[in-house]
């Protein structure tokens, strides 16, 4: 299970690298939909959450199917994030 | 007034197939493609090396051949295409007018020394940012070929080039110009390659149109130009007509930065616009040049085509371009303009290179591998681009016979109302007046631009639907653009920001603007150094007199930034530049149209012109109804003799000291506000660069 730190981090991360003025961590449900519905976010935010995640821990996002999922919500994403990050 | 028809008695192309429009067009038709590795700058770790660059195509040759001064790359291969254009049938004699669509101007030139934001510029590097602005393209045009009219610099991102095709033919029409010498050009540079990679947009192999396993576009870099004049001119001086241009629209669609609105709405009704306007039918169109930019929008772009075509999409000839020639933004429509028109004078149709298998949502009766001889009636070329921006020519055969006017022609010098204006100043929490979920990744010119349009239209009393923004800005976003390079250099191509990239555009503050407001109108910057705002109201004008929108909101932005301020503002002679952050905008409408919705009208531009520094203005204004009751704003000892010859010797001079032109449009202000208050009837506005002054005759409602 991915800690409720790296789930803050990772909401952290996402409204700044998406410019999410009106978000806080605690408005973001772990469980919601990042893309589409939920927050709204498009396949140009999804880009540029790629390469945030992949500099902040050195993850590579693939580019076919498999991001929709790794990208479904805040918990999935720290899930993918806790088994794949190189360091900590 | 009756101009007659528009007749294209010239093209010019600069592309990766040839350095002429002759070449370029034969190896198109033999379906070659000019897809090369870049030889320009280093492209390792992009996902693909390759891009459509003009092989062998050297600039300084250019530079000290044509002897004006430093010359970007895209200022060059404009100058090669200009002189493609005239070098069958020349130029008529009389005012010349020079308009270019660009999106990236001098880039290439500039990104090493943006990117290396700590070190000053050396001598050579500051001398050759003089080429930075898109504006210097038109300007050295403008002096090798001695224009004597109008001159503008007009961009909608990728459709840029259509767009200043229209503009001339609407100066054409309103009888502003005699002859114009109308394109587009881009180079290719790390900029835009790296944008494009980002955002997963190019690819891997080479682009593929319309095809079933496309898997996006490959950059490109070329120019074109047309020679348009009157029917009458081309038939006084027996100069060969290749085509007609007949028909034009140009919108917006209001949805989002990057991605087309999936019902096509925009495209559909821009074809319908451009066709209905050349006084023709679906029916009468043989083939279109579509955009077919090889990524998953050719499926949207097809479903517009089929929308406006109906059961006639079955026998539209249809190819794009871009397997050939590559995706040359700025550039690309004006290219693929040429290349339609070429199409019709020698009635041979080029092929979709790459295309193999089409793919199922793009149905439609593409032309493949290799050109095709056909009956050409008319056909349509069609671009579009970032923000939602789209523009539609139709050209006919040299020999269609002419039709009765179809439509209403434009009076000479449409009097313009301005029924609304706002003036906005670098408030601290610009962006937090924004609704936040809907200004996602604003930068302070966008909020700028966004909040002063919004405030002006307000005003106004308008709904956004159908208007125009036409923003005058000098060099777009200078910083974020910086910062985006400095990504690049330091970090590595795989850092850079993908949705930063769409905002660097000079059309992305109006463009962000039109989709914040719902704007629908033509959206697009215009750059002219400190005139921008001066310009961008005769754009403006010239749009409400071609009957293009119902209104358009028009002005100026200038952001604070270092840059701009200490090495691009003296580079380039725009000392108003990086001053402060500051944007106003004004709503103009036709006269009749005010009138008759009855809206307060601030102030009415009757008479509008412009001429080159340094020369006599080819026309002179009316007189004030009474110089003691007329006010001169923005004059310098230069403007006094064209007050004179148009008998404003009485009037009062506005002087507070300040600059002609500051970038915002002030002196269009200060003679609002007399008008106004009743204390002066007329008014004579002046703005002025290095190289142009702008003249307005203003008068009040009454």
């Amino acid at each position: 299970m991915p800690s409720d730190d790296l789930k803050l981090e990772l909401k952290r991360l996402i409204i700044e690298e998406l410019d999410l003025r009106d978000q806080t961590p605690a408005s973001i449900d772990d469980d919601a939909a990042l893309f589409g519905e939920g927050l709204g976010l498009d396949s140009l935010d999804a880009l540029q959450l790629a390469v945030a995640i992949e500099e902040r821990f050195g993850i590579v996002i693939p580019e076919d199917d498999r991001a929709k999922e790794i990208f479904a919500s805040v918990s999935a994403l720290a899930v993918h994030v806790a088994a794949n990050r190189s360091s900590g | 007034m009756t101009t007659g028809r528009i007749a294209v008695t010239g093209v010019g192309i600069t592309s990766a197939l040839g350095q002429s429009a002759d070449v370029t067009f034969r190896r198109l038709l033999r379906g070659e493609r000019g897809f090369s590795e870049v030889s320009l700058f280093d492209t390792a770790g992009q996902r693909t090396r390759v891009a459509a660059e003009v092989v062998g195509f050297d600039a300084r040759h250019w530079e000290e051949r044509e002897g004006l001064g430093p010359l970007s790359h895209s200022d060059a291969l404009a100058l090669a295409a200009a002189r493609d254009a005239i070098s069958v049938s020349g130029l008529p004699p009389g005012r010349l007018g020079v308009v270019v669509g660009a999106t990236t101007g001098g880039m290439l030139e500039a990104e090493p020394v943006l990117a290396d934001g700590a070190a000053r510029p050396t001598a050579e590097s500051a001398r050759r940012l003089i080429s930075y602005p898109m504006s210097n393209t038109a300007e050295r045009l403008a002096r090798a070929f001695g224009a004597e009219g109008r001159v503008a610099t007009v961009s909608s991102a990728c459709s840029s080039g259509a767009g200043a095709l229209i503009q001339g033919a609407l100066w054409l029409q309103g009888g502003e110009v005699d002859v114009v010498l109308a394109g587009g050009t881009d180079a290719l540079c790390r900029l835009t390659v790296t944008g494009f990679n980002a955002l997963g947009a190019t690819d891997i192999v080479a682009c593929r149109p319309f095809d079933r396993e496309r898997g996006g576009l490959t950059l490109g870099e070329g120019a074109a130009f047309l020679v348009l004049e009157p029917e009458a001119s081309a038939a006084r001086r027996g100069a060969r007509v290749l085509a007609w241009l007949s028909g034009w629209a140009e919108g917006a669609e209001a949805h989002h930065i990057t991605q087309p609105e999936p019902t096509s709405r925009m495209p559909a009704r821009l074809l319908s616009e451009a066709i209905a306007r050349a006084g023709l039918t679906p029916a009468d169109i043989d083939y279109l040049n579509a955009h077919g930019t090889g990524t998953s929008n050719d499926a949207v772009e097809s479903a517009g085509i089929r929308a406006a075509f109906g059961a006639q999409t079955e026998r539209l000839l249809v190819s794009s371009s871009k397997g050939q020639l590559g995706h040359t933004l700025g550039a690309a429509g004006a290219i693929e303009a040429a290349i339609t028109v070429l199409a019709l004078d020698r009635q041979w149709v080029p092929p979709t290179g790459g295309l193999v298998e089409p793919d199922v949502a793009c149905a439609l009766n593409h032309v493949m591998s290799v050109g095709r001889a056909a009956r050409l009636r008319a056909a349509a070329s069609s671009a579009f681009g970032f923000g939602g921006a789209g523009a539609v020519l139709v050209f006919e055969e040299a020999s269609a016979t002419r039709r009765g006017p179809s439509r209403r022609e434009p009076e000479v010098s449409t009097s313009v109302a301005i029924t609304g204006v706002a003036t906005l100043s670098g408030a601290p929490d610009l962006i937090g007046a924004l609704e936040p979920s809907r200004s996602r990744r604003f930068d302070v010119q966008t909020a700028l631009v966004t909040l002063a349009a919004e405030r002006a239209l307000k005003e106004a009393a308008l709904s956004p639907a159908g208007v125009g923004l036409v923003a005058g800005a000098a060099f777009g976003a200078v910083e974020r653009t910086a910062s985006f390079l400095r990504i690049i250099a330091e970090k590595g191509i795989r850092r850079a920001p993908p949705a930063e990239f769409p905002h660097l555009l000079p059309s992305s503050p109006p463009g962000n603007a039109s989709i914040y407001l719902g704007l629908t109108g033509p959206v697009l910057t215009t750059s002219g150094l400190d005139a921008s705002a001066e310009l961008s109201v005769l754009v403006a004008c010239d749009l409400l007199s071609g009957s293009i929108a119902p209104a358009v909101i028009a002005g100026g932005v200038v952001v604070d930034d270092a840059f701009s301020r200490d090495v691009l503002g003296p580079a380039c002679a725009a000392v108003a530049q990086g001053r402060t952050d500051a944007a106003r905008f004004f709503v103009l409408e036709r006269e009749a149209d005010a009138r008759k919705r009855r809206c307060a009208i601030l102030g009415l531009v009757v008479e509008r012109t412009e001429w080159p520094a340094g020369a006599e203005a080819s026309r002179a204004f009316a007189p004030p109804r009474s110089g003691e009751r007329a006010l001169i704003v923005g004059a310098t000892p230069e403007t006094a003799a064209f007050a004179t010859r148009s008998g404003w010797s009485g009037a009062r001079t506005h002087s507070d000291g300040s600059a002609p032109s500051d970038g915002l449009g002030t002196g269009f202000a200060v003679a609002l506000a007399a008008l106004h208050a009743g204390e002066v009837d007329d008014a004579l506005v002046f703005g002025r660069t290095a190289a142009r002054v702008y003249a307005f005759h203003l008068t009040g409602a009454s």
